[in-house]
């Protein structure tokens, strides 16, 4: 690791490492994310060689992120009943999801609001054309007690009142339901003693789109199971760690290298240019609506910006505290994943959740009901080498079928769904007397992936369980 | 050169990283948070809306248990999740929310009786239960087919890391640092560059392996 305010670099050696660095919304020019959420501990883990990245192409927007900064407006606005309005003042999304309305799932209320816009009823600005939330009809009381933090974001980043003001949005980079494939003890398949929890992992919860609240929710629980498999693997005497200073010195020497070679290496590429450019290039091309020729460019253009990012220099030649060094050696992991994104993006020839082609509307469970896993294998390639990891229709509690809002349901569908719903069927069927647990258990069981302290049952209000 | 040396490194100093961090020290593992920022600035604390946990304490989420959760978080996936990970966790999510209730963090309660809320343009008047009063509330989120995500506000991600920050108290760990007193060792203002790993590539290794 490198000092941020020396500059020294040194090394921690440890039975267990776990990357819980969150999303990498910054690959995009507009979201949500904080300006240090680049996704560069996921790079850490794909540049092993051995970790491999999956579904990275599944990007979630935001609807409502503030316009322009991208600044998010939570859904809760609208679970507490705030609508969407256009131009016009009409509210719009009743037209495209009459079941869901205002609140079906994230991707297709920001594609919605992007089609609608396209249909010439953006209200324009300066800035660009942009839709508006309204939570006027909520009252002040309501906003001030259960809205308070976006009555503050209103006024303190746009001077409005969103107890009388329409509030400008505009959907924005949101979260990764990509990340660092793990299993669901949380350990990489390919790297043992490598852990990943929350945003940062793809263990995988949310699969092409995440709900609303199931994100925070991931955090903590994610801390307490894979909290768990951490300590049980680190009780293992046969975990215990025998690494060569050899090796260490070998690697702070290469990370040494890598730093004099942007400091003093000539090199005339400027890293803040280049970041700036790959995000035009992801937002442009590897936005919400995909299609090949668009990806195909990007990932051309991004390859580019790779090989540029190779010559980096920085103007600023201490080796303490600088930030301009800190940008450019994070400029040049950022490339890489985003070059992950878009060849994932371009690969996946179908439409689920939040990745959306164009070119293929689709949903294909006959060949994509699959996770893409991302490999970088050498340091001097220009593209991760990408594999899939079939999911088991058979294993399914719920076997594949309509969500329910979004596009009408007119997927392809997988050769064994119907199989696996006839057994689920009868299943049900003949364990109709039975309570859900043991239906569930007959299903699919899961109770011996918790950590034991955790296999007990909840409590609810009207003392059922 | 400079090695330190621990048996777990958590890099990330947000929600899941304090709450790994913390798993792993009651089971009596050293463990040093890597973070970039100080913890309190982690993004963590800008999530606003909530975390679902399918409590069915309002009146709009009764009947709702695991097994609701669980179609409504695969349905949102898209069927592209790993549906035995989402039976973990839709089971968990309940004893996390109480876990931090437990801590501290200040979750909106419900109050019994009636209150006014807006469905769908309208204002509606709904009650709550006698024997919900007190417990914790749950609002509406997309894609749900009740309401169960449990809120502090707006500002539910920025309450929520203030508790897991300041929960390491209420197990009385004591610090082996001499720099720091907090209970583990937080290195702030650093960040890793890579992660050392030594084995050949194309089959999985551990560090272990020279």
């Amino acid at each position: 690791m490198r000092d941020l305010v020396s500059g020294a670099l040194s090394a921690c050696i440890a039975k267990a490492t776990v990357i819980a660095t969150g999303g990498a919304g910054r690959l995009y020019r507009a979201t949500t994310n904080a300006v240090i959420c680049e996704g560069i501990g996921t790079v850490i883990a794909l540049e092993t060689g051995l970790a491999a990245l999956s579904n990275m192409e599944a990007v979630q927007f935001h609807p409502t992120g503030l316009f322009p900064s991208g600044i998010l407006i939570t859904e809760g606005c609208r679970g507490d009943g705030g609508l969407l309005r256009d131009v016009d003042g009409h509210r719009f999304m009743p037209d495209y999801e009459p079941e869901k309305k205002d609140l079906a799932a994230r991707d297709v209320v920001s594609r919605r609001m992007l089609e609608h816009i396209r249909k010439g009823n953006g209200v324009k600005s300066r800035f660009g054309e942009h839709l508006w939330l309204d939570i006027t009809l909520l009252g002040r009381e309501h906003i001030e007690k259960n809205l308070r933090e976006v009555q503050e974001i209103c006024r303190n980043f746009l001077d409005i009142d969103p107890s009388k003001d329409l509030i400008p949005v505009y959907p924005a980079a949101h979260y990764t339901m990509g990340g660092v494939r793990t299993n669901p003890t949380g350990e990489s398949p390919g790297l043992a003693g490598l852990f990943v929890g929350g945003e940062a992992a793809c263990w995988d919860i949310h699969g092409f789109n995440r709900l609303g609240g199931n994100s925070v929710a991931e955090t903590i629980v994610a801390g307490m199971i894979v909290g768990e498999s951490i300590a049980a693997f680190c009780d293992r005497p046969q975990n215990d760690l025998t690494v060569s200073m050899g090796i260490i010195r070998d690697f702070l020497a290469r990370e040494d290298a890598k730093i004099s070679a942007l400091l003093t290496g000539g090199g005339d590429e400027d890293a803040n240019l280049l970041r700036i450019r790959m995000q035009e290039i992801m937002t442009e091309k590897v936005g919400i609506f995909r299609t090949a020729d668009k990806l195909a460019t990007a990932v051309d253009e991004l390859q580019a910006l790779l090989a540029k990012s190779r010559n980096i220099g920085v103007r600023n030649k201490s080796r303490g505290a600088n930030p301009e060094l800190v940008a450019a050696y994070r400029t040049q992991k950022m490339i890489k994943l985003a070059l992950c994104v878009a060849c994932g993006a371009l690969a996946r020839t179908e439409s689920r959740g939040a990745h959306y082609r164009d070119d293929f509307p689709r949903r294909d469970d006959a060949q994509w009901l699959r996770r893409t896993l991302a490999i970088w294998k050498n340091e001097s390639d220009t593209l991760p080498t990408l594999n899939y990891e079939p999911l088991d229709v058979m294993r399914m509690e719920l076997p594949p079928g309509s969500r329910g809002y979004g596009t009408k349901d007119d997927h392809i569908v997988h050769s064994d769904a119907p199989r696996r719903a006839a057994e689920v069927e009868a299943t049900r069927k003949r364990l109709v007397d039975a309570d859900r647990f043991a239906v569930q258990a007959a299903l699919m069981p899961y109770d011996h992936l918790l950590p034991p302290d955790l296999r007990v049952r909840n409590e609810r209000i009207d003392g059922s369980n | 050169m400079k090695v330190d040396y621990t048996d777990v490194l958590v890099v990330g100093g947000g929600l899941a990283g304090l709450r790994i961090a913390l798993a792993a020290k009651r089971r009596g593992h050293d463990t040093v948070i890597l973070s970039l920022v100080p913890p309190k600035r982690s993004h963590s604390a800008a999530a606003q809306g909530g975390m679902q946990a399918s409590l069915g304490n309002v009146i709009k989420g009764s009947g709702d248990n695991e097994d609701v959760h669980f179609q409504d978080t695969v349905r949102g996936s898209d069927w592209g999740a790993d549906q035995e990970v989402v039976r973990m966790f839709v089971d968990t999510a309940p004893k996390a929310v109480r876990e931090l209730a437990a801590w501290g963090v200040p979750w909106t309660r419900i109050s019994k009786g009636e209150r006014e809320v807006v469905i769908n343009g309208k204002k509606v008047i709904i009650s709550e239960r006698e024997q919900a009063d007190g417990l914790l509330n749950q609002r509406n989120f997309g894609g749900t087919s009740k309401w169960r995500t449990c809120y502090a506000s707006a500002g539910t991600g920025h309450a929520m890391r203030s508790a897991t920050r300041r929960s390491p108290r209420v197990f009385r760990c004591t610090s082996a640092s001499k720099r720091s007193r907090s209970f583990m060792t937080l290195v702030a203002a650093a960040e890793p560059l890579c992660a050392i790993s030594s084995a050949a590539p194309f089959r999985p290794a551990s560090l272990r392996r020279p």
